[in-house]
């Protein structure tokens, strides 16, 4: 009897990279993984594989990458306008537990903002799977830490509040982004 | 040498490895080869994003082999060096030998 690698690592490759034929690589990790290699070499080499092929994607499909930026961008701003409009119409009435309460709502808020953008970049394009939220979290990475460097230089001209949602919750858009897009892909089938 | 086969490190070095391999070219040997020779870890993935690449130029080959159990079911691709691989290694080859009579200290 053979012993298979987890399954979850080839179906989430074939999840988020459909567009490569991977069964020679997947091959080769399985006869790897039965000589002597560990599960957590398994699973790093499946996150190369993901990495490696999305940036793959990215690159040979540069124009797509981009329109994939401004559909990312469109939908945060249309998300922002109806939903931000709708909020602050209702505000009034939502009884917000205090402001750790309005904190944690907020950024709730944003963060499903984020992970729609994502998952609508995907949505357009299934072909590629994950690859093309990947330039739009980038952007999105680099803009919440060139916030972050801006707080950390300037730390007194920000209430507290902002300040620590900055800090704690800006980091974490790319990663909604990244979430909203995985929501988005195709469940694949094992071969 | 021509700018059309030029070659970066990673390729010239996967040419080399198929070079020595011969007929048992493939992900895990020529994975194992690198690792061997550089003492560091490869990722699968990106051999084989470098071995589409030389296919792509036409400076190597693949070929699919039988499927077995120990793989899952899956068949091994093969990897070969062409004749216009091997016209381009020989050409780096000479430019960097070029490059290297210059400096003695690399002697």
């Amino acid at each position: 009897m053979t012993i298979q690698p987890p399954p979850s690592g080839a179906r989430l490759l074939r999840r988020l990279v459909p567009n490569e034929n991977h069964d020679a690589l997947l091959g080769d990790l399985c006869e790897e993984y039965q000589r002597d290699r560990s599960l957590r070499w398994y699973r790093a080499q499946i996150l190369a594989a993901i990495v490696v092929g999305s940036l793959k994607n990215v690159r040979r499909h540069w124009l797509l990458a981009l329109r994939a930026i401004v559909i990312g961008a469109a939908t945060l701003v249309a998300y922002f306008q109806v939903f931000g409009i709708m909020v602050l119409n209702k505000v009034h009435w939502i009884r917000l537990p205090g402001l750790a309460g309005f904190f944690v709502m907020a950024s709730l808020f944003f963060l499903a903002g984020f992970a729609v953008s994502g998952w609508a970049i995907v949505r357009f394009d299934r072909r590629y799977g994950i690859a093309l939220a990947l330039p739009f979290a980038a952007v999105m990475t680099a803009l919440s830490f060139a916030d972050i460097a801006r707080t950390l230089w300037t730390p007194h001209s920000l209430a507290t509040v902002e300040m620590f949602f900055t800090l704690l919750v800006k980091p974490l858009f790319p990663v909604s982004v990244l979430a909203g897009g995985y929501a988005a892909t195709r469940r694949a089938r094992l071969a | 040498m021509a700018g059309g086969s030029s070659l970066g490190t990673a390729d010239l070095m996967i040419l080399l490895v198929l070079m020595r391999l011969g007929d048992d070219a493939y992900g895990v040997t020529i994975a194992r080869d690198i690792e061997e020779t550089t003492r560091r870890p490869v990722a699968l993935a990106s051999v084989y994003a470098t071995l589409d690449r030389l296919v792509e130029r036409g400076l190597a080959t693949s070929e699919l082999g039988e499927p077995t159990a120990e793989r899952g079911g899956r068949a091994k691709k093969y990897f070969r060096i062409t004749g216009k691989g091997l016209r381009a290694v020989r050409a780096a080859k000479q430019s960097l030998v070029k490059l290297w009579k210059d400096l003695p200290q690399l002697a």
